[in-house]
């Protein structure tokens, strides 16, 4: 099996990096991690990427075709094994030497910026590099679409505290908040917005949900995704709306840890 | 607004590629500003959208989120009249809680010059 992502793959990552710089406020060490390898999973072309914690260069490296291809600068803070290897083509030899300084670099709790420019020397095409796939792994984190089976069920339980009400298709709404009632406005208006022709459902790509604040209730806001033909649809607090979007769009880029 | 309102606010957040003021009752595009270029037929897409949310059969009114894995798009109606609606274009790893805001509080700005 080989360690090179799809092209698709790449692309993908690439268009939802957008083009500026990217920073984070990475809280737990998974989101830090899973910053800098998704910075690297999205070089198509060579790039040098620098990585600030704080605002304050911490780390250099190169990577091309999703790989990690060299690492450039490496704080004194890195284990000396690493730093060895400044500036030298990386090979899966080095892939528990790399992963330890990832480890040691990225704790979490830190306010993260990559800025990405043009090498300045082209990588060896020999020296393909370390693929983020096997730093993952040797990192103990799991790809999030390989971890969450099921994304829906995921962030039903991660909204569970300002969920109001679910509805599947074909079923009757269910309540989930017994302190938040469900209007029959509302429950007529969830079994509009789930049958056919169903409003709403052609705006949908793969795996978005549309989230909107309700016309008949502004303290109220409906998550509308697509469940294979059909569409399924969540009832939430409008104040969360944004923080519950924030978290769905950001569940493919944050790794998960593995079970130890 | 001008393109100079808008392109204040999306210096103001990283991971914010376009914003955009469309006009849902003509189906046009009024100003927008930037990372980069952006071709007629994005932005008529994203004037588009916004025209299917607010102007359909959706109970919708006020906000709406397109969320998934390549980022969000945001449509904020504005306050004075909704049938301008404020649309942005955010990276995954946007501060979209702190955008919505920011964007509620421009349409309030606009409300009252």
């Amino acid at each position: 099996m080989t360690e090179h992502p799809s092209i698709a793959t790449i692309l993908s990552q690439a268009a939802a990096l957008g083009t500026d710089s990217q920073d984070l406020a990475a809280a737990t060490a998974e989101e830090a991690r899973g910053f800098v390898l998704d910075a690297i999973a999205a070089c198509i072309a060579p790039r040098e990427l620098t990585i600030l914690d704080g605002g304050k260069p911490m780390l250099r490296l190169e990577a091309a075709a999703g790989q990690l291809s060299r690492l450039l600068d490496l704080p004194d803070t890195a284990p000396a094994e690493a730093r060895a290897l400044s500036g030298q083509p990386l090979t899966v030899k080095e892939l528990d030497a790399v992963a330890r300084a990832l480890a040691r670099l990225l704790p979490g709790d830190q306010r993260l910026q990559c800025r990405s420019t043009p090498p300045a020397q082209p990588p060896d095409p020999a020296h393909p590099g370390i693929g983020v796939d096997a730093l993952l792994r040797q990192l103990g984190l799991i790809p999030p679409d390989r971890a969450i089976q099921d994304r829906w069920a995921y962030l039903l339980g991660a909204a569970e505290e300002v969920l109001i009400a679910v509805a599947d298709p074909g079923q009757a709404p269910r309540q989930i908040c017994p302190d938040r009632l469900m209007t029959a406005t509302l429950e007529r208006q969830l079994q509009a917005l789930l049958a056919p022709p169903a409003p709403g459902i052609n705006l949908l790509d793969k795996n978005e949900i549309l989230f909107f604040t309700l016309k008949s209730d502004p303290d109220m806001a409906i998550g509308l995704a697509q469940d294979g033909p059909a569409p399924r649809a969540l009832v939430i607090e409008a104040g969360a709306m944004a923080e519950v979007a924030a978290f769905w769009a950001s569940l493919s880029h944050v790794p998960v840890a593995r079970a130890p | 607004m001008t393109r100079d309102d808008l392109a204040r606010f999306r210096a103001g957040f990283a991971h914010c590629e376009l914003v955009m003021l469309a006009d849902t009752a003509a189906g046009t595009v009024l100003t927008f500003d930037s990372a980069i270029h952006q071709g007629q037929e994005r932005l008529d897409d994203l004037c588009a959208t916004a025209c299917a949310l607010f102007r359909s059969d959706l109970p919708a009114r006020g906000m709406a989120v397109l969320s998934g894995p390549r980022g969000s798009r945001l449509f904020l109606q504005m306050p004075r009249d909704p049938t301008e609606v404020i649309c942005a274009v955010l990276g995954p790893r946007a501060d979209l809680p702190a955008i919505c805001v920011a964007a509620g509080r421009l349409g309030d700005t606009e409300n009252m010059t």
